[in-house]
């Protein structure tokens, strides 16, 4: 357990590996539990408020129910709410890591940060490159799966979410990650195309369970996935600080714009569906997304991680019936 | 030619008749209840027992509305949103912007000449500003529920409730009736109420778009309807049964199906 490095969002994980730690993204461990309200549960007996982040509550709980000792903490670039859970995760006894990504995109203040983490974690630089080389590895399948959901077709937008969202970690072994997503794709080759109406999801990873299942049911398929993608760094840069320079996830609104906009051209995007967490600042965002982007764009809230309630089902349906009458060429 | 729209709603259940030469040929509105799904049957058997048909004789049905997957003899279910759309564009060929204020749900629907939608926002988790939300308020007035538009146009004062939220809205207006504010004033607080939170979805939309139709039971409330015109700045266009058009619009879908 105390090799395990616990942290609330993508971070340098090659830096973690190469560290000789486990690393351990917390949003995945709470949300692929068997009932992840548990710990919004403990969150809340420790005193969170109920008006508050749901993912938040839930990384809380996952370090205290299973006695994470260490956190990288996503300081900027990430969560508005995340100084104050390292502040309590530190008063519990925690060891934080304050890690940040700096708003202006600054090269140098991002070098150092990447250099504070390494020497916080006391990594021998000489084995980092050799750990960056394969996980660069695991990266190209990554990319690959993720053209084959939208050009090929042949995956899904669920499985195209699982992929890439775990990449943030890498379940913990980055080798057998590369082996696991190499078998995948020699699965799917034979497949058929997937048919529907192309949809574009943007915001974070989803907290309700079955969105992606009910997209697909009402006749439409998930072709891009904005942050899981970024979290698999599709940028193949030599260099670590470059590499976490074109992640555009912590760098505002207006970076990730230019990513959506030029995703939407190349995956030939129909409708996007931005999704945004009960409280989170990233819901003002959304002003600037809908008058922004050139496709028609659907906002859905979720709060807890259950199924979708039965308005935004209809939401959701009424929309890609929408996409699909001006596919048609109806509109 | 015959077809036959249902829509099946939180609150009221619609079938409707169409024939492709004469229209509307009848409709009926009952209350949904607790089992919708025999609430869609009997509306179906009543609609057809009216002009005298079988449903033998129906070449398409098409449910609409929350209950439209509980039809079992509908061939195909599609949402309101776009049934809603299909009904008005057949009453109102001008309608660019329909607003449908029914039982637990306000939508806002940008319409094109061809009746498709084109864009629609709509009320998230909560039913505030929906008929739900009157019927609560009318309860906590003790005022029977379609004398409250009336009542509600003689208001003297401006009186806001600022909570939208049905449960703090309830209490802000208990309140209000122990400051011994007039009820008419009360009354039309809560339809503004309403009429702003409107006025919210239309402008995500971009604004007022000329033709506006309202339609859903709550265009039955006259109080409301005055209010959003006022909001709006501009008249609403109301068909004369605007609980129908979600059914209607299911109906002449299904007559797209087989013509």
């Amino acid at each position: 357990m105390n090799q395990i490095v616990g942290f609330t969002t993508t971070i340098p994980v090659e830096v973690v590996f190469a560290g000789g730690y486990v690393p351990c993204d917390l949003n995945n461990i709470f949300i692929v539990d068997e009932n992840p309200l548990r710990f919004i549960e403990r969150a809340e007996r420790d005193g969170f408020p109920k008006s508050m982040c749901n993912w938040v509550k839930g990384i809380y709980g996952v370090v205290m129910e299973k006695n994470i000792s260490r956190v990288i903490t996503v300081m900027e670039g990430d969560c508005s709410n995340t100084q104050a859970l390292a502040e309590i995760l530190r008063y519990k006894g925690i060891q934080t890591i304050p890690f940040s990504y700096p708003y202006d995109r600054d090269r140098e203040v991002l070098k150092r940060e990447i250099e504070k983490l390494i020497d916080h974690l006391s990594v021998d630089k000489a084995k980092l490159s050799p750990v960056e080389e394969r996980i660069e590895k695991v990266r190209t399948n990554l990319a690959l799966i993720d053209r084959m959901t939208w050009d090929e077709k042949v995956v899904t937008g669920h499985e195209n979410h699982l992929w890439l969202v775990r990449s943030s970690d890498m379940l913990g072994d980055y080798e057998r990650y590369e082996d696991m997503s190499k078998d995948f794709i020699d699965s799917i080759k034979e497949r058929n195309r997937i048919q529907g109406v192309s949809i574009g999801y943007i915001g974070v990873p989803p907290i309700v369970t079955d969105l992606y299942d009910f997209i697909e049911s009402v006749g439409a398929n998930v072709v891009y996935n904005e942050t899981q993608r970024q979290f698999a760094l599709p940028y193949f840069e030599k260099d670590i600080v470059e590499r976490y320079l074109m992640y555009t996830y912590p760098y505002g609104i207006f970076s990730r714009l230019i990513d959506i906009n030029e995703e939407i051209e190349r995956r030939s995007i129909q409708g996007i569906i931005h999704y945004v967490q009960a409280f989170c600042f990233r819901a003002i965002e959304d002003v600037i997304l809908r008058e922004t982007l050139k496709v028609p764009v659907i906002t859905i809230e979720g709060d807890l991680p259950k199924k979708l309630d039965t308005r935004t089902k209809l939401r959701i349906e009424a929309f890609v019936e929408m996409l699909r009458e001006k596919g048609n060429g109806e509109n | 030619m015959l077809v036959a729209g249902i829509d099946i709603g939180s609150i009221t259940t619609e079938a409707l008749l169409f024939d492709k030469e004469k229209g509307i040929l009848g409709y009926t509105i009952l209350q949904t209840g607790a089992d919708s799904k025999k609430t869609a049957e009997i509306a179906l058997e009543k609609v057809l027992a009216d002009p005298a048909k079988n449903a033998s004789d129906v070449s398409y049905i098409i449910s609409t509305g929350c209950g439209r997957k509980r039809a079992a003899f509908a061939k195909e279910a599609i949402t309101e949103i776009t049934c809603i759309a299909k009904g008005v564009n057949y009453l109102f060929p001008e309608a660019r912007t329909i607003i449908d204020i029914g039982g637990q749900d306000t939508k806002v629907i940008r319409v094109n000449e061809r009746g498709r939608v084109v864009e629609f926002e709509m009320n998230d988790k909560c039913a505030a500003g929906t008929g739900r939300f009157i019927e609560v308020m009318a309860r906590a007035l003790n005022v029977e529920l379609d004398k409250i538009g009336e009542i509600s146009l003689s208001h003297k004062k401006d009186l806001t409730i600022s909570s939208i939220c049905t449960v703090f809205a309830e209490s802000e207006v208990i309140s209000l009736v122990s400051e011994g504010e007039e009820l008419e004033d009360i009354l039309y607080g809560i339809h503004r109420a309403i009429a702003d939170r409107t006025m919210g979805l239309i402008n995500r939309l971009g604004g007022v778009q000329k033709d506006v139709i309202m339609a859903g039971g709550v265009a039955k409330n006259i109080g409301v309807v005055k209010a959003l015109e006022k909001v709006m700045d501009t008249s609403l266009k109301i068909y004369v049964e605007p609980q129908i058009v979600g059914a209607l619009g299911a109906a002449i879908l299904a007559l797209e199906k087989v013509s």
